[in-house]
């Protein structure tokens, strides 16, 4: 009977005219400015500060070329040759096009950028927490479920308004970013593109694009986070356990699964946690936690999960009486 | 001339545990009238309220609002409930303004231009912009009544609405009441256990303990049941009392210089005529109407709540 946009609508009032959510979106904002700015004066050993990578890197590649055509014939091991192999053909494709390395330039300090995403999850979990849990600890979920809304409805604009804040910000810390680094490193290499290796052959990628995946994979992370505090707050009615289990289960997750890991615990990979880093299967981050792990069974996994979370959310807001008096 | 009730429920139960909280109520509740639902504290009474509304679940029986089945269509049923359960909770951190946009835009078709209306009819125009967090708990009443009238509904639902209200409050509202029940046609349930309240303000009463509907009175006909007592000013007062005892062949009682005796309505002009003839100087005869209270406590017995 209710426009859905109208109660997202009022989900999002409800989130941005709380002086938390001012106060989250300003220390994000501080934290960008502050990171850029201790990058640009801390490293002195990088390039970062010089004013002439432009003419400098061409110089630099062919001599990192020319070592490493060296190591190649050395070289013996079959997986060390592969990666030479792969760093020779990237070096000679940027010298034959003219790509300088994104090293000082805007674009590295934004790839070093992505790890807010973990802080964008931590504020997205107290949004989400309060979203629910918030209604019953100020007694207006009295007011707002005897409306002409269905509880599914309800909770559904909770959701969305949720993970929209969680965009928003992952859009503002591109932004922010983008700028601040444009200030700080200049606008050199801005237009250059991201040099990826693939089968034997060198693709060329928007450095925008590029930034964004990178933000992307780490989101998935903050998705089951925030997704699990949803649940936590639609269960519990209490955003200060959801946001606190969330927050445990993440620091804790990861120390739980490095151990798992060691001890050649295998079922650990059924574990939701095992799950959330995507970087082993597209970029070259390294080797997933167990062994027998691929992309698909990580997805698969994971959405199990999330669709049970999701689930158990619904069916809780659903069915429990609003009790008096809490 | 039986108009179709608003709210009707058949058979309406709540079962928590074992616990029979609402056993068996059926009510009916029609427009233009203000229906008091009186309880002792935790006879039943907000839980009943909350399967109206559907924050409870209903364990058994129905709720028809407008003829509409709650359980069945809860989405058009609720349509033409207001209510406030318990106290008006708002989004302290919003604007009067911001929290009734906040409810206008989850009902369907009511034109913008209606929140000023609800606004200058509960007299918050003056503050409608400022945070509801420095709002006075009257005030923040007048902006629960506001949302709960906001999509114009023919039943409106109050739980306890007087609660916190001071003596000037608690008058404004009851009038306030009174006056949407008569100029718009609109059913009010209003739950209390404040009887003296509910005497000035409601057209019917329904009495309910240990989860049952123990009894449904028009307002008028639970004061005048019984026996009236009379209350005689009279002079010299002795006197008064031997002839209104050989009269009436029963015992009369002092109270602060009057006499207190009971007696038929019918009996009342005879006695006055008795007593001028025995030349005792009248002041004054006045019927002592039992109060609501004496009834209630009379038929639950005044018993406590276990």
């Amino acid at each position: 009977m209710v426009n859905m946009l109208r109660l997202i609508q009022n989900e999002n009032m409800k989130i941005y005219r709380r002086i938390g959510t001012i106060v989250m979106i300003g220390l994000l904002v501080l934290a960008a400015i502050g990171f850029a700015v201790f990058t640009k004066y801390s490293q002195s050993d990088t390039i970062f500060g010089s004013t002439d990578i432009t003419k400098g890197w061409k110089d630099k590649v062919e001599k990192d070329l020319k070592e490493d055509k060296k190591e190649y014939k050395k070289e013996k091991n079959k997986d060390v040759r592969e990666l030479l192999k792969e760093d020779i053909i990237m070096n000679q494709y940027r010298l034959d096009h003219n790509i300088p390395p994104e090293k000082g330039t805007v674009w590295e300090f934004m790839a070093q950028t992505d790890a807010f995403t973990s802080l964008i999850g931590l504020f997205t979990t107290i949004v989400g927490a309060i979203s629910v849990a918030g209604e019953f600890t100020w007694g207006t979920i009295k007011l707002l479920l005897i409306r002409s809304a269905s509880r599914s409805k309800i909770l559904f604009s909770k959701f969305v308004a949720t993970i929209g804040f969680a965009i928003g910000m992952i859009i503002l810390l591109f932004i922010v970013s983008l700028l601040v680094g444009l200030v700080l490193f200049g606008s050199d290499g801005f237009s250059s593109a991201y040099l990826t290796y693939v089968d034997g052959k060198v693709i060329e990628k928007s450095m925008g694009l590029h930034i964004f995946s990178l933000y992307g994979l780490s989101s998935v992370d903050m998705l089951t986070t925030v997704i699990f505090a949803f649940m936590i707050s639609a269960v519990f009615r209490s955003s200060s356990l959801a946001i606190g289990l969330s927050i445990f289960l993440s620091f804790v997750g990861g120390t739980i699964m490095s151990f798992m890991s060691a001890m050649n615990i295998n079922w650990g990979k059924y574990l939701f946690f095992a799950n959330t880093n995507f970087r082993p299967y597209i970029t070259d981050g390294g080797e997933p936690p167990f062994k027998g792990m691929t992309f698909g069974f990580s997805i698969t996994v994971l959405s199990v999960y999330l669709l049970i979370f999701l689930a158990i959310s619904w069916y809780v807001f659903n069915k429990r009486d609003v009790a008096s008096s809490d | 001339m039986k108009k179709e009730p608003v709210l009707r429920t058949h058979n309406l139960t709540k079962v928590i545990g074992k616990k029979k909280i609402v056993d068996h109520v059926d009510l009916e509740i029609y427009p233009g009238e203000v229906f008091g639902f009186l309880g002792p504290n935790g006879a039943g009474k907000t839980s009943t309220i909350r399967m109206l509304v559907g924050l409870a679940s209903i364990t058994e029986g129905e709720v028809f609002i407008a003829g509409v089945n709650l359980a069945k269509n809860f989405e058009k049923a609720i349509s033409y409930v207001g209510g406030i359960v318990e106290n008006p909770e708002m989004y302290k951190f919003l604007t009067g303004y911001q929290n009734l946009i906040h409810y206008w835009r989850m009902c369907k078709g009511v034109p913008k231009s209606r929140i000023d209306e609800v606004t200058r009819l509960v007299g918050l125009e003056k503050r409608i912009n400022d945070k509801v967090k420095t709002y006075s708990l009257g005030m923040r009443q007048r902006l629960g009544i506001a949302q709960a009238l906001l999509h114009s509904p023919s039943l409106l639902i109050l739980d306890e609405p007087t609660n916190g209200l001071d003596p000037a409050g608690v008058r404004e509202f009851r009038d306030y009441l009174r006056r949407l029940a008569r100029e718009d046609n609109l059913a009010v349930m209003v739950s209390s256990h404040l009887l003296a309240e509910m005497e000035l303000m409601c057209d019917r009463i329904g009495v309910i303990q240990d989860g049952r509907l123990i009894d449904v009175k028009e307002m008028t006909e639970f004061k005048n049941e019984g026996k009236g007592a009379l209350l005689i000013d009279a002079h010299p007062i002795d006197k008064v009392m031997q002839v209104v005892e050989k009269f009436l062949g029963i015992e009369a009682i002092e109270q602060d210089g009057n006499l207190l005796v009971e007696v038929d309505r019918e009996q009342i002009p005879a006695l006055n005529a008795q007593l001028v003839k025995e030349d005792i100087k009248v002041y004054a005869i006045s019927q002592v109407s039992e109060t609501l209270e004496d009834r209630f406590l009379e038929m639950t017995g005044g018993r406590s709540v276990g």
